[in-house]
């Protein structure tokens, strides 16, 4: 309760609207004279106030009922039935198997398991019905989700329906209704994906949209009614598109966006303009729409808990206790007694182009030209966003074959088709094609917005500018063509120890002028030696003849000895006195000499 | 001198021999003694230079390390290393005033395509590379690469390659004594042959 209080310390006291509420809710619940005492879940001390009321936003919530079966409808290449019980085939041949034997030893989740397993076999298998999306079938469709071991229906087409199969039913029930049925797996990526194509057209009435994953959409109508027109003929203009667009759709309209979204999962139409009317129109909801966790739900269940109104009437300390404050929160938010922060939905941009060739192209060079205009069209695409990507992703589609993957990554962003198809062409200098190229699919990553010198280096090609370009492109070709380990730049680490101090370090290229380092990496001692540009990968050990290094003859020792022990602490120490040494012929080297083996060892050529 | 003679001297038709006014533009090698033999008074600042040593990679590196230096300093560029023999070491070039961030390290077998890029590319000014054998034709185009983008190009090989033809603006034998390295220049566009020591030759 204090709690509850204290996040809401923004706002003023109860409204006297709110305590109206409550006083109308007590006759009520005095009415129904229930046996136990009915207290209701008041409004927190501190909620809303009467001006924030105002303010606040009118919200239309749209719940897209079937939302899993027209996800799988809109799949761009068609969508395959898992199984189809025919009359010759057995779709659990596994299942039955067992049973025939009569050796019932598996625990109902293992034969689930099985039964899911044979389900995503034949996911698999090249044997699946492809179902063209322009015409879907007229036989029954369920949708199973095949994420959870009990295979209930999700959702189902008309013929379905007809056939008597009821969302929830289990699908041996759903076998036993009709012969002919079609089994789909629920698809959830394809689900969030259709829901924001949903959510990208619903922008066009409002700025503010929402995605109630997984089947619902809120919008902030408030400041879109005068331009619409109305209320009326804006949910018209709604229902009209989405009906256009094929898809089942319940909207409702409510002060709070929680309050619209469960007004529409009620499967028919809602308006409350007024935050006072709420209470009254949720009452009678039951509390399976709120979609608390399934514990929370029983427990309410069992205190006889059906619907909202129930709810409310529930003391607001002991509700808290035994549900905890967040269900408290979210009742608060329902009737907008606590505010309630939305996260807008913003549309991802990617690009992604498909195109079927017409004939099988086999070789790298056709291939290519016939991947331009792909590449053409991405740059078309992006120069008007003013943005580039970072990668791209090439699939190649073969006849036969598992399709050929080809991703390409940019050092920086980048929206040129031609430098693209450059590093593709190195690219394809590694690439093994199994079997000719059908068709092609060219998508993009995230795009990001394209630096100012990008563009202005299309415009002054040859100015000094270009040089970091040019520098990104060369290493992108090159890593193309020898591979990314192959290019990389020097970091200095501050380490003491000679081998620790330098590191491969990936190549940045920035605009930027760095200032000369002045300063060493690691603090170098006053007798320090030079380092040598050239390190050994392994310390080399030396020939010693009196205890003296030889290297090409006898060594003789220039500088030095530097004292280099360090490491201690994680196990690789070394306690070594290091010297430049020079060969008879010249050549100055850095040895070392091991301080408990008395080893020599040649570590690093100065030239 | 007469002041008719001296104007006739400095007419651009006279070409005199051995007095060659060289005004192509050079990087001052950072050794007084290297400076006065070599036309313009230090490194071509671009094109193929050779250097051809017993054991390549060992001291082309400390040889341009000071005129690598000078020169960064004034541009943005990086330096490329094509197939070094050995590990190039991050603190010495940080420790002679490079940049170890704007180093490149390109190691490949395909040495000839991967030097051919980097040569047309305008990213790398500096390119030392250590080829195993280079054909004279790939060489030729190298050179032309190298004054086309103004790179410097530095190719490391080995001793045997003296009698073999090359278009490098500069070639040297370099031979390391325990005075320090020696340096035959036998072949220099524009300048003369010789041999110069450069006593103390320090990283």
């Amino acid at each position: 309760m204090a709690a509850i209080g204290k996040t809401l310390d923004l706002f003023e006291p109860a409204s006297a609207a709110a305590q109206r509420q409550s006083q109308s809710a007590k006759q009520r619940s005095s009415r129904q004279n229930r046996s136990r005492v009915a207290l209701e879940i008041a409004p927190p001390p501190r909620a809303l106030s009467q001006e924030a009321a105002q303010r606040a936003s009118l919200w239309l919530a749209i719940t897209f009922p079937r939302l899993s079966l027209e996800a799988l409808l809109r799949q761009p290449h068609g969508f395959s039935a898992l199984l189809r019980r025919d009359s010759q085939e057995n779709p659990f041949p596994q299942l039955t198997r067992e049973v025939q034997s009569g050796s019932r030893r598996g625990s109902e989740a293992e034969r689930y398991s099985a039964v899911r397993d044979e389900l995503q076999i034949r996911k698999r298998s090249p044997a699946r019905q492809l179902i063209n999306p322009a015409q879907p079938p007229d036989s029954p469709l369920v949708i199973v989700d095949l994420s959870h071991n009990q295979q209930r229906v999700i959702a189902c087409n008309p013929a379905a329906v007809k056939a008597g199969i009821t969302l929830g039913s289990g699908l041996n029930a759903a076998y036993g209704l009709t012969s002919e049925l079609q089994v789909l797996a629920r698809d959830v990526t394809a689900e969030q994906r259709f829901l924001e194509t949903l959510a990208q057209w619903a922008g066009c009435f409002t700025p503010k949209v929402t995605l109630e994953a997984p089947d619902a959409l809120s919008l902030e109508i408030k400041g879109s009614l005068k331009l619409f027109g109305g209320l009326e003929s804006l949910q018209a203009l709604i229902v009209s598109g989405l009906q256009a667009k094929g898809v089942q759709a319940v909207l409702a309209v409510a002060p709070t966006p929680s309050a619209a979204l469960v007004l529409s999962r009620t499967s028919q139409s809602y308006v409350c303009l007024q935050r006072s009317q709420l209470p009254a129109a949720l009452s009678a909801i039951s509390i399976a729409t709120l979609r608390w966790p399934d514990d929370a739900v029983e427990t309410l269940h069992a205190m006889g808990v059906q619907c909202i109104g129930d709810c409310l009437r529930l003391p607001r300390e002991g509700f808290a206790r035994r549900f905890g404050p967040q269900l408290l929160l979210e009742l608060d938010q329902l009737l907008g007694r606590a505010a309630q922060p939305q996260r807008a939905f913003i549309a991802r941009e990617r690009f992604c182009v498909r195109r079927d060739f017409e004939l099988d192209i086999e070789g790298h060079e056709p291939l290519l030209l016939q991947l331009e205009p792909l590449f053409q069209s991405l740059e078309s695409f992006l120069r008007p966003r003013q943005s580039g990507v970072q990668s791209l992703e090439l699939r190649l589609r073969h006849r036969e074959h598992p399709s050929t993957r080809v991703v390409l990554r940019f050092v920086r962003p980048m929206a040129d088709a031609k430098h693209a198809l450059a590093v593709l062409a190195e690219r394809m200098e590694r690439l093994e094609l199994p079997a000719p190229v059908i068709a092609a699919r060219l998508r993009s990553g995230p795009l990001w917005p394209l630096e100012m010198e990008t563009i202005s280096h299309r415009l002054l090609a040859d100015s000094a500018q270009a040089a970091p370009q040019a520098l990104t492109r060369l290493i992108e070709r090159l890593r193309a063509r020898l591979g990314a380990d192959a290019v990389y730049s020097l970091q200095c680490v501050s380490d003491h120890r000679p081998e620790l101090a330098s590191r491969v370090h990936e190549p940045v290229v920035s605009r930027k002028r760095k200032k000369p380092l002045t300063s060493q990496p690691a603090k170098q001692l006053t007798n320090a030696l030079p380092r040598p540009f050239w390190l050994l990968p392994q310390p080399q050990p030396l020939h010693a003849q009196h205890s003296w290094p030889q290297l090409e003859g006898k060594l003789t020792l220039l500088q030095g000895p530097e004292r280099i022990e360090s490491g201690w602490w994680d196990g690789n120490d070394i306690c070594r006195d290091y010297y430049m040494a020079a060969t008879p012929t010249g050549l100055r080297v850095w040895i070392y000499r091991e301080r408990r083996s008395k080893r020599w060892f040649l570590h690093g050529i100065y030239g | 001198m007469d002041p008719r003679l001296s104007t006739l001297l400095t007419h651009p038709l006279l070409w005199q021999t051995g007095m060659a006014r060289v005004t192509r533009e050079s990087i001052a090698t950072g050794f007084a003694a290297l400076d006065e033999r070599l036309p313009g008074r230090g490194w071509p600042a671009k094109g193929l230079i050779e250097v051809l040593s017993n054991e390549p990679g060992r001291s082309e590196l400390a040889l341009f390390a000071p005129a690598l230096v000078r020169s960064l300093q004034e541009s943005n560029s990086w330096i490329a290393l094509i197939a070094p023999p050995l590990d190039p070491y991050a603190p010495a070039f940080t420790a002679a005033g490079l940049d170890a961030n704007r180093v490149l390290v390109i190691r490949t077998t395909r040495l000839a395509w991967a030097l051919e890029q980097v040569a047309r590319s305008a990213g790398c000014r500096f390119i030392l590379a250590w080829p195993q054998r280079m054909q004279a034709k790939s060489l030729r185009r190298l050179q032309l690469a190298a004054e086309q983008m103004s790179s410097l190009l530095v190719l490391g090989r080995p001793r045997n390659c003296r009698s073999s033809v090359s278009p490098a603006v500069l070639r040297v034998e370099l031979s390391s004594t325990p005075a320090g390295l020696t340096l035959d220049i036998f072949k220099s566009r524009g300048g003369k042959a010789g041999r110069v020591c450069l006593p103390g030759t320090h990283s």
